[in-house]
């Protein structure tokens, strides 16, 4: 009944209304009419309201107003007949239900120190393993307990109703023009002139398919890279295939071989960073000029590098740590996850992962993405990212298609498909490697078009990695070459 | 004027056999047989930039990456585009100088060239410069006129069936008729002169005539005919005034 009501209260709607009159008439059995014609009278002016918010408030108004001082009675009867409590405004609601998420948390929290002194206490042996366990155990379950406190029912609602709705789009779009005003970006390119359509937005998913070592993640880490340098976003990255180190060093390389910050700065292979054997002057110019340009300048975000030292490392893991970092060091803008599927769908580690745990992770991510909430409570989306495989069928499918991917190439899991907002897919056949150049392709634009045509970027395979877009030369810059030639040629 | 029927009519001399190359005169000296005229067909039909080349692995400005940084971007190395543009020269015209002179010249810029009494290698340099002018954007064929025949009556053949090697000669961008020496046939006024018309009649083609011993000479009128000379003579053939080289 409780449900019933709550729910009919949020959404009405004709069966449920017929459901509710059923089971509250059997409640009212042995009152006289005139109780059950203030129900109904309450009933229908509920319909009468439509979408909007129902209260006994405003009935109640009428019926003093209207003078109706007997079915007053019994509808302050029937209020109290009523164990739910009902509200009169929307405030009132999220309260009420902030309040139950504040006891779940209460027992989530008391439960997870409860079971970690169990642990404890339990195992006779007091090695590293045996307390470092139970203390991530006791930690994520904290993180999460924390999470749910920020969170309503994990999402946002609110009914749209009244001058509180007129009220909220005024200052959803004032946010928007502060932003603006604040030179804060409120969308995001990926830095190819010819994706210019595509514009990420914070929660949006984002995803990257491709064949393996078709450069997926190198493409992802240029995305997040220009977040972090061009949008001063703080990005969270987390490489479940490379080690920590290297992602240190990809990033390093990639900003030591940006021209356009660097224009007259030295190549720096990464092979030779990851051999050491880079020559002094590579060597002082990543170290005292690469490195705390990256670090330490403020005109960039903050990047936070994970490499999970844990194979069962889940997506709640990631979400509590994200949430974490919000709440402790810095707002998060932009999750990077090199890749989603390769972390454990179940969330109890429990049974052999099917390609339903995978989608609903999908789904969960997505999810984290649009409704994680700042330090103090407010949402706060972020920018998901991700790299989804594209398998071999799908590769031959492209190459028989002149190079190009259909958006059903990520069939695999198709949530990934379905939930993203942008797809990209990558390609980088040996002929395309041989000439430094990828094939980036855009297959889906949630809100806006798609750029039908593969674009061909230039790869420094040979430095740090770094995607730039392709330009031609425009017919003076052409003519300056062939004068030259002119010259050479005699 | 008609194009020339499409049955093949004997020709004067028997130029086209198994051992000599078609179209091509054969002539003794020291180092053994060897053949006037050894153009055939010179040709690329595709701009500059539809070629694919690769980088070269010592050039300084891309070290062989074949990228090269402008305006914040890359773009392929000036030793890609190089080699793309001699490639679009073909080695007839890649291997000449281009003239400035030519280079900066807008002589060559109308739709109908006749270059007279000019050498071989000044005729190189002028094409090689003319296409360098237009950034190599331009498609091209040089053809003799024994080719452009042979061309002709292969259409349909196993060698051509549908028509399209000899097509391209009415739609490449640059057409250009190289009359020094071929074997006389009569069909040459039909086929040129149509030739000429069915291009003039598109707003970008443009044709060019080399005849160095000129077209008013009696050698040309004895290759190829004097309706062909009376042709040029009506025409709106343009004689550029050859720069200094």
């Amino acid at each position: 009944m409780k449900t019933l009501l709550k729910s009919l209260l949020l959404y009405p709607s004709e069966p449920k209304l017929a459901r509710f009159r059923e089971v509250y008439s059997s409640l009212l059995k042995g009152r006289d009419g005139t109780y059950t014609a203030a129900a109904d009278l309450y009933l229908d002016a509920k319909l009468a309201c439509g979408d909007a918010y129902p209260s006994f408030k405003s009935l109640e108004i009428e019926l003093v107003e209207t003078q109706e001082t007997s079915l007053l009675a019994y509808l302050k009867a029937l209020e109290e007949d009523m164990t739910v409590p009902l509200y009169s405004e929307d405030a009132e609601y999220v309260a009420h239900v902030k309040t139950v998420e504040k006891v779940v948390f209460e027992s989530d929290v008391f439960g997870a120190i409860a079971k970690f002194q169990h642990e404890i206490k339990a195992s006779p042996v007091k090695d590293l393993a045996s307390i470092v366990t139970p203390t991530e155990n006791l930690v994520g379950s904290l993180f999460t307990a924390k999470n749910k406190l920020n969170r309503v029912n994990a999402s946002t609602s609110g009914l749209l109703f009244g001058d509180a709705a007129v009220s909220y789009v005024e200052n959803l779009y004032q946010e928007t023009v502060d932003r603006k005003n604040a030179d804060d970006f409120l969308y995001y390119d990926v830095g190819i002139p010819g994706f210019a359509p595509v514009k990420i937005a914070r929660g949006d998913l984002v995803v990257i398919g491709g064949f393996t070592s078709h450069g997926k993640s190198l493409f992802l880490r240029n995305i997040v890279y220009r977040f972090l340098t061009e949008y001063r976003m703080n990005c969270y990255y987390c490489s479940l295939e490379m080690s920590y180190d290297k992602m240190v060093n990809l990033f390093l390389v990639l900003h030591a071989n940006n021209r356009a910050i660097f224009p007259h700065g030295v190549d720096i292979p990464y092979v030779a960073l990851k051999n050491g054997t880079l020559t002094e002057e590579q060597r002082y110019f990543l170290h005292g000029v690469v490195a705390p340009d990256f670090f330490k300048n403020e005109a960039y975000g903050t990047l936070f590098l994970e490499y999970p030292n844990d194979s069962s490392f889940k997506l709640s893991d990631l979400q509590a740590r994200v949430q974490h970092l919000e709440n402790t060091e810095m707002p998060i803008h932009a999750v990077g996850t090199d890749y989603l599927t390769m972390m454990n769908p179940i969330e109890t580690g429990k049974g052999r992962p099917q390609r339903e745990d995978y989608n609903e992770m999908v789904k969960r991510y997505k999810n984290g993405a649009l409704s994680h909430r700042r330090k103090d409570g407010m949402s706060a989306p972020y920018v998901a990212l991700t790299p989804a495989q594209i398998s071999r069928g799908g590769l031959d499918e492209a190459i028989k298609n002149n190079n190009f991917y259909e958006l059903k190439a990520l069939r695999e899991y198709n949530e990934l498909e379905a939930s993203a907002d942008i797809v990209f897919t990558t390609m980088l056949l040996a002929e395309m490697r041989a000439q430094k150049i990828m094939k980036i392709q855009n297959l889906k634009n949630r809100d806006g078009d798609i750029v039908v045509d593969p674009l061909d970027v230039s790869c420094q395979f040979d430095t740090g990695f770094g995607l730039y877009p392709r330009v031609e030369r425009n017919e003076s810059e052409k003519r300056s070459v062939i004068e030259s030639m002119l010259i050479g040629m005699k | 004027m008609a194009y020339p029927s499409r049955k093949p009519k004997p020709l004067a001399g028997n130029f086209i056999s198994d051992t000599t190359p078609s179209g091509l005169t054969p002539v003794r000296d020291d180092s053994g047989t060897v053949y006037v005229n050894p153009i055939g067909i010179q040709e690329s039909i595709v701009p500059a930039s539809k070629i694919q080349m690769g980088p070269d692995p010592d050039c300084s400005f891309c070290a062989g990456t074949g990228h090269e940084f402008l305006r914040g971007a890359t773009t392929e190395c000036r030793c890609v585009y190089k080699k793309r543009i001699l490639q679009y020269l073909t080695p007839m015209y890649a291997n000449t100088v281009p003239s400035q002179a030519c280079y900066h010249s807008s002589e060559f810029d109308s739709k109908q060239i006749l270059l007279e009494a000019i050498t071989a290698a000044s005729f190189k340099t002028i094409v090689a410069s003319f296409l360098l002018r237009h950034l190599a954007t331009l498609s091209h064929t040089t053809v003799t006129g024994f080719h452009a025949f042979n061309m002709y009556f292969a259409a349909g053949s196993d060698a051509d069936p549908d028509g399209a090697k000899f097509r391209t000669l009415s739609e490449v961008d640059v057409l250009i008729l190289s009359l020094v020496s071929d074997p006389p046939v009569k069909t040459y006024p039909d086929l040129f002169a149509n030739l000429i018309d069915t291009r003039g009649m598109k707003p970008t083609t443009r044709t060019w005539i080399y005849a160095p011993d000129g077209v008013k000479s009696a050698r040309f009128e004895k290759l190829y005919g004097a309706s062909f000379r009376a042709y040029l003579a009506g025409s709106d053939f343009y004689s550029p005034r050859i720069p200094n080289f």
